[in-house]
């Protein structure tokens, strides 16, 4: 049995705790770290992990059971949802937008030209494979 | 009460180390015989040994429980938790007096199983467990170590907290030590707190007890907060202390304002004319307190002259010398001591006035008044003589200079001092004590300096008890009897013997009539008989130059025979005296009918200051008012030309009105 | 799996509050006119620096200094005249350990069982454990971290309604830190527990606090939910922080923003 994949957050981001835990979830779930039927950790252990409100993780774990992700079992924990709901498009396309303009904005900070830019995303996304993502799968 | 004990078990957790180290020291007496030290010195190194032990760990316990405590948070500790302040307080004290009390005890068990009470010297059969149980004792000793704890607690908080507090405690220390000199001091020094065996319990009690509430306001108020706790126990000590000398103070004016209705008079001193009369005494609501009150036995009214503390706690003020009174009546001196110049001064009072307000008078570069001083005012109050036993002086009044000093040798003091006229002073001399010898002496003393001083031997050698009434002179100074082994009729210029009256060394008494006749008493030795008509005493009368006249018995006492005043012409008190607490008669005989006229009955003359003499009735004669005592401490003024009778003193005497502001 | 229980006993109104609350020193006014509410669950952090009037202000709330002006209010009561029965319900982490230090975290344990009603010896034991501290060492022999990790589990030995941590982490490394939030995070997690934590240490409070509030010269200069504050704001706590506490503006860095949902 694999362990858990790891959740971070960063409290300094101005990124709100919860949402960035949502988001990381939903990432692993897109991404099939997280597949159906997997155990997330605790509140409790995630809360102490990570040196956050056991609260925030609460509610980013409600957010996600409401919104199809996870499914909670009493007295068991929280599991992946059997069918976890697919990104709509439209969101799929604004998360991308998103990405791709934080990309190109650090690329003009640092005065990287447009096909240094391709080459360094064909690196970390070489043609046919899957992303890695600077973590665990 | 669980929580008490919690907080005190852990107060005496941290500090046991105190009872080894007890144990230990109390086991160095015993061994200490083992070098050579006798066991009455052991006995004393062991007393002294746990007695500090004691005071050694009241200081470690009561600096370090709250004030240490405060500061190095530990008693934040305790106020995080659900613990009340009561119980942080209670568990403290409660660990203390343990401390203290236990390390004392193991430090002196060693020894006072090894020294049983019953082999020290002055105890028999007790031991050492029923001597601390005697009440008075450990309460003393209680009290002793919630003093010493406190007192550890309170300097430990006021030192650490190094607040601006600091200052109000001194202020208020000073002030306290100067009520406690003005209003305490009094009333140990002169005796008015009762005695034994409360009186040390009763002294520390109110300090101790200021202390405690200190500490409860320091733990209630203050908390773990330093400086409120200093502020707060300063408060609550201050105020125990403020509220115990306002009391205290409270206690000395109301033992203090006796009126003459109060009084038990000792000593009555009387102005010629039987108006004034100074009464020096005592009363139930001071005990000790000698007081003295000046009296106007015509309205009632009277002045207070009691002594007070002076400069390092000598007796300031009026003496038991007592007043005079000048011989027209006029004025009275009231002689004390002056702490300042450590000399005589007197307060002189106008007696024609309507309110006799007092001159005090300096005597310059005058003795200080001891019991062997004599004192006479001259008949205009121009001016005081005093004589002490190294010499005699005349001093102006009211400036207190001093006009004429004779030096009197060594081996003399003063029996009756009076003045012959107004510049010229005279005073007989008795031996001392110390050189008893068969010798009388007159010294001369005149305004402009003159002096003599002439010893003159007399017949026998006077024992201590017979020298005070040794010399009795007549009104106009120019003669005396001595009672020397008899009674013999001398001049009193040079001590020449002018004829023998009496030849018996029993118990004689003799006085001058106004017209210059003698009349001497001489007791019969006591036969059983009832108690005032006793077998009686034979009076003999004589004319002035000692030829003797006629003799009769009068039914009285032998034991303290004592012819008093003349109460009118031919007519003179006789009394007895065989003990303070009986109650005698005096009778008044007529020596020209030679029987009694009348009997006092339970009343004895009033007698004054003993080596002061009651002045001569102005142009001579005699008064008709006189004072008698009796056993229930009355005084009673009698008129025997008018028969009145008043009580001018003691209880039934009126109170009086007390003239203020003098 | 532990899921996260409600909390304990419904409160009407705030755990802790203090209402336009004034604290003087004789003539130095430390604390003027601060107004804060801890809700029951809540995260609560007050920021400041040294000498702020952090401490004064838990002195207050813990009754150990009476309010000059303005009150405080631990459940609804005023904490200087009902201490006793408000510190039934509250644990204290003080900023200096202040145990006695001849006494072994065993007899602490035992000290304190006698002055609670309810407390939980096998708790406090565990925990020490878990800190890895020797149980029968004097408390003045323990290093600042296991002094530190003792004084927390007292605080935690009757299971408060609230814990009141004054500046926890002063003087402890990163690893100490660490597992001193970490069970108070369990805390939370299994008793949610409201916090009250003060501190001028920004990144251990960041993660867990709720609210936050800063202190500067005596006043409050900021307050209010954690989130809501740093959306506000676009920084990190850390930059805040400097800014409001010395005035000076911080350096403008275009950081893109999260939108929120």
């Amino acid at each position: 049995m694999t362990p858990p994949p790891h959740i971070r957050v960063d409290p300094a981001l101005p990124v709100p705790i919860w949402s960035q835990i949502e988001d990381a979830v939903r990432h692993l779930v897109a991404s099939g770290a997280l597949r159906p039927g997997d155990a997330l950790p605790s509140v409790r252990d995630l809360a102490r992990e990570q040196r956050i409100n056991p609260n925030t993780v609460a509610k980013a774990y409600q957010r996600l059971v409401e919104a199809g992700f996870l499914e909670s079992r009493r007295g068991e924990g929280t599991f992946v949802a059997a069918r976890p709901p697919a990104m709509p498009a439209s969101e799929r396309t604004r998360l991308l937008k998103e990405g791709a303009t934080r990309l190109a904005t650090l690329a003009a900070n640092l005065g990287v030209t447009r096909a240094d830019t391709l080459s360094a995303l064909q690196a970390v996304w070489p043609e046919g494979g899957l992303p890695s993502r600077g973590g665990k799968r | 009460m669980n929580r008490v004990l919690a907080v005190a078990a852990r107060e005496l957790r941290e500090r046991w180390l105190l009872f080894p180290a007890a144990v230990v020291l109390g086991c160095v007496p015993i061994v200490l015989p083992a070098f050579g030290l006798r066991p009455a010195d052991s006995q004393f190194v062991g007393l002294v040994t746990a007695v500090s032990l004691g005071a050694a760990a009241a200081v470690i316990v009561g600096s370090s429980m709250l004030a240490r405590d405060a500061a190095n948070g530990r008693l934040g500790f305790l106020f995080s938790r659900p613990l009340p302040w009561g119980a942080v307080w209670g568990g403290k004290w409660l660990a203390a007096l343990v401390l203290v009390a236990a390390s004392g005890l193991l430090a002196a068990i060693p020894w006072m199983a090894a020294y049983p009470l019953a082999s020290l010297g002055g105890h028999h059969g007790d031991s050492w467990f029923k001597a601390m149980l005697d009440g008075p004792r450990s309460l003393f000793c209680f009290t002793l170590i919630v003093l010493a704890v406190g007192l550890a607690n309170f300097g430990a908080t006021a030192l650490r907290s190094r607040s601006a507090w600091l200052v109000v405690d001194g202020a208020l220390l000073l002030a306290s030590l100067w009520a406690t000199w003005r209003y305490v001091a009094p009333l140990v020094l002169f005796g008015i707190v009762a005695g034994e065996p409360w009186k040390p319990v009763k002294l520390v009690l109110p300090l101790a007890l200021a202390l405690v509430v200190g500490s409860l306001a320091q733990v209630a108020v203050g908390r773990s907060d330093l400086h409120r706790a200093h502020r707060a126990a300063s408060i609550g000590f201050w105020a125990v202390i403020t509220l115990t000398l306002t009391l205290a103070a409270g206690y000395l004016q109301w033992a203090l304002a006796v009126d003459p209705s109060q009084l038990q008079a000792w000593a009555v001193t009387r102005d010629p004319a039987g108006r004034w009369v100074y009464l020096g005494g005592t009363a139930s609501r001071s005990n000790w307190y000698p007081h003295g009150l000046l009296v106007d036995t015509s309205t009632g009214r009277y002045l207070r002259r009691g002594p007070s503390l002076g400069l390092g706690g000598l007796v300031a003020g009026d003496s038991a010398q007592g007043a005079v009174f000048a011989a027209s009546g006029r004025a009275c001196a009231l002689t004390g001591y002056d702490t300042r110049r450590g000399g005589t001064r007197v307060a002189l009072f106008d007696l024609t006035a309507d309110l006799p307000r007092p001159r005090e008078v300096m005597l310059e570069s005058s003795a200080p008044p001891s019991s062997d001083s004599a004192f006479a005012l001259s008949p205009s109050a121009a001016s005081l003589f005093m004589v002490h036993e190294s010499g005699a002086s005349l001093f102006e009044l009211p400036s207190g200079r001093r006009l004429a000093t004779v030096t009197i040798k060594p081996g003399w003091r003063p029996l009756v001092a009076r003045f012959l006229a107004e510049g010229q002073a005279r005073v007989w001399l008795a031996p001392s004590v110390q050189s008893p010898r068969a010798e009388l002496a007159v010294v001369d003393l005149a305004v402009d300096g003159r002096s003599r001083m002439l010893p003159f031997p007399i017949t026998a050698t006077l024992t201590p008890s017979q020298s005070w009434h040794a010399a009795v002179p007549n009104d106009a100074g120019t003669r005396i009897l001595t009672r020397d082994g008899g009674v013999r009729l001398r001049d009193a210029a040079d001590g020449r013997l002018i004829a023998t009256l009496a030849e018996s060394s029993r118990e004689t008494t003799a006085a001058f009539l106004s017209d210059g006749r003698i009349v001497v008493g001489e007791g019969n030795p006591a036969v059983a008989g009832p108690a005032t008509t006793g077998p009686g005493a034979t009076l003999t009368l004589f004319d002035a130059t000692g030829v003797r006249l006629a003799a009769f018995s009068v039914p009285t006492q032998s034991t303290g025979l004592s012819l008093g005043a003349e109460v009118a012409p031919g007519r003179i008190l006789v009394s007895s005296f065989r003990s303070p607490f009986l109650p005698e008669d005096t009778l008044v005989v007529d020596v020209d009918a030679g029987r009694v006229v009348e009997r006092l009955v339970g009343l004895r003359p009033a007698m004054g200051f003993w080596t002061a003499s009651a002045a001569a009735p102005p142009g001579g004669g005699t008064s008709s008012v006189h004072f008698f005592r009796d056993v229930e401490d009355h005084v009673v003024r009698i008129d025997f030309a008018t028969g009145e009778r008043r009580i001018v003193a003691g209880p039934g005497a009126p109170k009086g009105e007390r003239l203020k502001g003098l | 799996m532990s899921t996260r229980p409600t909390p304990t006993a419904a409160q009407a109104g705030p755990v802790l509050e203090t209402l336009t609350l004034g604290i003087r020193y004789g003539r130095t006014r430390v604390l003027d006119g601060a107004s804060l509410a801890v809700p029951a669950g809540c995260v609560y952090a007050l920021l400041g620096r040294n000498g702020s009037g952090k401490s004064s202000l838990v002195r207050v709330l813990l009754g150990q200094r009476p309010a000059a002006t303005g009150s405080a209010r631990l459940f609804g009561q005023d904490p200087w005249t009902h201490r006793t029965s408000l510190m039934a319900r509250v644990g204290v982490v003080p900023e200096e350990p202040d145990a006695p230090p001849e006494m072994t975290a065993t007899q602490l344990s035992a000290f304190c069982a006698r002055l609670h009603a309810r407390w939980d010896r096998g708790v406090v034991s565990e925990r020490l454990r878990r800190f890895g501290v020797p149980q029968d060492r004097p408390f003045g022999r323990l290093s600042k971290g296991q002094k530190g990790a003792v004084m927390l589990a007292l605080a935690l030995g009757h299971a408060p309604e609230l814990l009141l941590l004054d500046d926890p982490t002063l003087g402890l490394d990163v690893v100490a830190r660490d597992a001193v939030f970490g069970e108070v995070i369990g805390e939370l997690a299994d008793r949610g527990t409201t916090v009250f934590v003060t501190t001028h240490d920004l990144r251990a409070v960041e993660g867990i606090a709720d609210r936050v509030a800063i202190l500067h010269e005596g006043r409050l200069a900021l307050e209010g939910p954690l989130e809501a504050v740093k959306a506000e704001w676009g920084r990190p706590l850390e930059e805040i922080f400097a800014t409001v506490t010395t005035g000076r503006p911080a350096p403008t860095i275009a950081v893109p923003r999260e939108v929120e949902p």
